[in-house]
């Protein structure tokens, strides 16, 4: 068993920096979990806190049931006693050391026989899709091989837990994607504890079975990548996720799934779907992505709710655009279908009158620091 | 499989109320922090005190001694009462202004010239495709391994007015009889500091310049730097740590010169600090011996040097130098085109100056009957020099000590920056200071210094005599240049490699034997090298714990010079060069053998592998061929 419990983990940096603030968290055995946030929001020292690199300076860390820090009791245990692999940034591939040797290295300060180790090595090698570069050297390998090596290194001596930090950020995109689906397989096939830090919520959504967003140190949300994509609960949750569009109002009324949520500047109501519990009268958000949000040509009827184009370009299957709604400015999609090919150029479009239609809105809690962001 | 499966299990388990936990946590932090240390730094100061007590030993506790020595009316270990007279007389001299002036005129002049000639020469080396570029390291190498005293005595032989070679020969050529050039005062002086300093400058920013990321060169290229703009604002400032490291050496070097000032200066009488300290400690017998007063002007050097020390703190900030990465990439050379021919010109007419001139004027000097006489050459000198059985043993003295204590300083030192570097911004700078402190007494008195600190200890007084008292105090004098060349080069490897040995399994002595180690090998061996002829070179150590039997081959060089058999103390330099460059030779070998680690090796071993097989086959299929 291989769970991980942080328990009001704190971590500072000098007299100014909080890097992690009383955290709690609970990865089960066998789980892929992710951290998710943007730079310096305190997952990598999360991260670097579980792996032993750093001692967190309050609360407790175990792992597989074992204390590894107990800042309160003294306890600390060193990362080389801490049986976990690590998957670093920089791949941190020591270039004095053939792929062989590289790999082999957890395997030699465990003492393993040569056999076992040689069985070992060619297997990991075998798992990341590098056999026979075992004599190759790390300058020898293109970016995408050396992090395959740093990954065979991390899951050589088997270790009851397998850190990632930010692994595929130095990739291209098309091999950011295949070490994804890699690093998928290889969790299926190996069943290990992960626990993966990325600012990429794509990544995210690919690879965990549950993601913690954080900020500035703190968890916002903990859930399955759905719960996380579908219903964030926070605006920061939702802005990282991809929502676009956010608008502060009130609710008129709530019932248990749904609210309808009176925005000024807006005539009518606009009704969604809750994800936290939030009572009638208060304060609210509104958030929308902007592929929920479609803008129209008017013809002859009267929309329910018209907006302004500002600008527009193409992306491939559909126009992106942004619509004036009274002093509110949304991200909106415009239609192939409904606006034809070749429209991007057309100059003519932009302060011309839409139709907006909105499908899945979401109604969050409004908490003063969205009045700064809006 | 590892330590942690017996760790003892707590109460903590999968869901357990996170509330629950928090408030018995933390409450029972809050009762117990008010007046119990932290387990934490209990246990820290615990696991770092063998390496304090290590660090205050070996560097700090001699300047304690020497600080106390100002303060005191007689010499350490005499009868003698507290005052404060030393430092009235001291510093309320004339002659010590002077010397002080003299001093820093020299240290700035020299070290500023000499590191800017030193990265270009670094530059070229390493960076281009100039022609020769490859015999400046090996002249840069004989020139730091020149004893100072014999650089300046080869520029004697080589432009003193009265027999100089070059003198000579312009007389003949020329047919004038006033000298042209005279290597005595001023301009021989800056000319020798500034050659030798610049030897020493390279040497240290070598190892740096290797270790530059390429892809840094290659970003400044895209954005629109020509070469020299990106050495100037990206490979310099990249090598801050390194160049300010050796402009610090430069100062403190330039303010203790010695030799060239008692060789070149004598007849200008020029005064600089070193020259005055010999002269407080007795040793130019001009008088009895002033302890306190040296110990006054040493310790008022030693503060001096702490700021620029500081100095050199402020200019590096928080910045981070790590540019060997965990990612591999391939070096070009910088391509010099029409240029190649003129730079690589004026590299030879550089060497010819720095190197072949002086060195050639001392073979020459091997070889005279007397200065000045150009008949009757002969090898007779070098073969009165191997029959003194002293010299065979002198030889070996220095390989011992130099060997031994040169991988044993370096290793010290490469500890020190490592566990120091895990100290925090200040500890770290805490601990390099202390390692600079010898480096900041000026020879006889660092040599003083670390035998009253020694023989002050109980217990150490029966080494007084041995070679134990000499090995540990060259390892105490070699320490601030290894110190130096260790921080330089780790602070160029990320601490990623070391946290994935961490993560890896290996503990913290395997990670810094089979990583730190291996990686900054380059620099290791270099720094090997560089300490041993450093104590092999030195003369205060020797002369001063007075071990019998321990005469290195500076103390019997010095020995002739002082006797004035200047043939014999030239052929025994000429001899010195020689097994200078046979252990050089030995240490490129290892380099590139060890280049990338064990890289180069692994690849020369398949190689042979794969021809051996490939001849076993080749063997075999003719002998099957043969029997058909």
């Amino acid at each position: 068993m291989s769970e991980v419990i942080l328990r009001n983990v704190r971590k500072r940096f000098g007299q100014s920096v909080r890097a992690v603030h009383d955290l709690d968290l609970d990865i089960a055995d066998g789980e892929f979990f992710v951290l998710l946030g943007p730079s310096g929001c305190g997952k990598t020292t999360t991260l670097r806190c579980v792996a032993g690199l750093e001692e967190p300076d309050g609360g407790h860390i175990s792992i597989g049931g074992d204390i590894v820090a107990d800042a309160d009791k003294g306890r600390y245990v060193a990362p080389e006693n801490r049986n976990v692999g690590m998957v670093f940034q920089s791949y941190a591939l020591w270039p004095h050391m053939s792929v062989r040797q590289n790999v082999g290295y957890p395997l030699r300060v465990r003492s393993y026989s040569r056999d076992e180790a040689s069985k070992a090595i060619g297997a990991a090698l075998e798992l990341v899709g590098l056999e026979g570069y075992g004599d190759r050297y790390p300058s020898e390998l293109s970016g995408g091989q050396q992090q395959r090596v740093a990954l065979a290194r991390a899951i050589v001596a088997r270790p009851r837990l397998l850190l990632f930090d930010e692994p595929l950020s130095n990739l291209d995109t098309q091999l950011r994607l295949r070490l994804r689906q890699d690093l998928r397989r290889v969790h299926t096939e190996i069943g290990y504890t992960a626990v993966y830090v990325t600012h990429d919520h794509g990544e995210a959504l690919a690879l965990a079975d549950r993601i913690a967003v954080m900020n500035h140190g703190r968890l916002e949300q903990v859930g399955t990548p759905s719960e996380i994509f579908l219903s964030p609960r926070t605006r920061f949750a939702a802005e990282f996720v991809g929502y676009d569009n956010f608008l502060a109002g009130e609710i008129e009324t709530v019932n248990q799934t749904d609210a309808l949520v009176r925005v000024q500047g807006i005539s009518l109501p606009l009704e969604g779907r809750l994800t936290d519990k939030i009572n009638a009268g208060s304060r609210a958000i509104v958030a929308a992505r902007a592929s929920h949000v479609t803008a129209s040509p008017i013809n002859g009827h009267t929309p329910e709710l018209v907006g302004t184009l500002s600008s527009l370009s193409y992306i491939g299957d559909r126009y992106q655009g942004e619509a004036r709604v009274g002093s509110h400015t949304l991200s909106v999609t415009l239609p192939l279908e409904q606006w034809g090919t070749g429209r991007a150029q057309d100059t003519r479009l932009i302060g011309s009158p839409v139709a907006l239609s909105t499908q899945d809105l979401i109604v969050l809690p409004y908490v003063a620091a969205d009045e700064v962001a809006q | 499989m590892s330590q942690t499966a017996s760790t003892p299990v707590t109460d903590i388990r999968k869901g357990a109320p996170a509330t629950a936990a928090r408030s018995g946590g933390s409450s029972g932090q809050t009762q117990t922090a008010r007046w119990k240390p932290h387990p934490r730094s209990v246990r820290r100061a615990i696991a770092l005190s063998p390496f304090v007590v290590l660090v205050a030993l070996l560097f700090v506790w001699p300047l304690v001694m020497l600080v106390i020595g100002g303060f005191r009316s007689a010499s350490p270990f005499l009868p003698g009462h507290w005052t404060l007279e030393a430092w009235r007389t001291t510093f309320l001299s004339a002659g010590t202004v002077t010397a002080i002036v003299n001093s820093v005129k020299i240290a700035v002049i020299s070290t500023t010239a000499a590191t800017l000639i030193a990265a270009a020469l670094a530059f070229l080396s390493e960076r281009t495709d100039t022609p020769f570029r490859k015999l400046i390291m090996p002249a840069m190498l004989m020139v730091f391994v020149t004893p100072g005293l014999f650089y300046a005595v080869g520029f004697t032989m080589l432009a003193n007015p009265y027999t100089g070679v070059l003198n000579d020969l312009i007389r003949h050529v020329s047919g004038a009889e006033t000298p042209w050039l005279n290597v005595n005062g001023w301009g021989g002086i800056y000319t020798v500091l500034i050659l030798k300093k610049v030897a020493l400058t390279y040497l240290f920013l070598v190892g740096a310049f290797k270790a530059l990321d390429a892809t840094h060169d290659e970003a400044a290229y895209i954005v629109g730097a020509g070469p020299v703009k990106t050495f100037f604002h990206i490979n310099l400032p990249s090598l801050s740590p390194a160049v300010t490291s050796v402009v610090l050496l430069g100062i403190v070097a330039g303010l203790q010169v010695f030799d060239p000032i008692l060789i070149l200066g004598a007849s200008e009488r020029i005064v600089v600090i070193s020259t005055l300290l010999m002269n407080m400690a007795g040793g130019l017998g001009t008088g009895g011996a002033k302890y306190a007063e040296a110990s006054v002007l040493s310790t008022a050097f030693v503060a001096f040097i702490a700021l620029l020390y500081l100095g050199q703190l402020k200019v590096l900030g928080r910045r981070s130098f790590e540019s060997l990465g965990g990612k591999g990439g391939q070096r070009r050379p910088f391509r010099m085109r029409h240029a190649g021919p003129i730079i690589g010109g004026l590299v030879l007419t550089y060497l010819l100056i720095a190197f072949v001139l002086p060195v050639g004027a001392l073979i020459l000097s091997s070889v005279q009957p007397y200065p000045g006489v150009y008949i009757g050459f002969s090898l007779d000198r070098y073969i009165e020099v191997l029959q003194f059985p002293r010299v065979a043993q002198a030889l070996q003295v220095s390989l011992v000590l130099g060997v031994i204590v040169g991988g044993v300083t370096m290793t010290v030192a490469f500890a020190i920056t490592e566990i120091g570097r895990t100290l925090g911004r200040k500890g770290y700078a805490a601990v390099r200071f202390a390692t600079l402190i010898p480096f900041a007494m000026p020879g006889v008195v660092s040599a003083l210094a670390i035998s009253w600190a020694w023989l002050s200890l109980p217990g150490f007084g029966q080494f007084y005599g041995s070679i134990w008292l000499v090995i540990l105090a060259l390892i105490v004098v070699a320490s601030p240049l290894a110190t130096q060349i260790a921080a330089s080069a780790s602070s160029q490897i990320s601490p990623a490699l070391s946290e994935a040995a961490r993560i890896s399994g290996a503990n913290r002595l395997q990670t810094f034997f089979e990583i730190v180690l291996v990686l900054a090998l380059p620099s290791f061996l270099t720094g090997w090298f560089m300490s041993a002829m450093m104590v092999a070179g030195n003369l205060e150590v020797p002369l001063l714990l007075k071990s019998p039997g321990v005469n290195t081959l500076a103390v019997i060089s010095y020995n002739l010079q002082t006797s004035g058999d200047y043939g014999q103390a030239a052929a025994l330099l000429i001899l010195l060069k020689l097994f200078t460059i046979a252990l050089w030779l030995i240490i490129l070998t290892l380099r590139r053998v060890l280049r990338n680690g064990g890289a180069g090796l692994h690849r020369q071993w398949r190689n042979l592998n794969q021809a051996l097989f490939q001849k076993r086959a080749n063997r075999q299929t003719a002998s099957e061929e043969t029997t058909l």
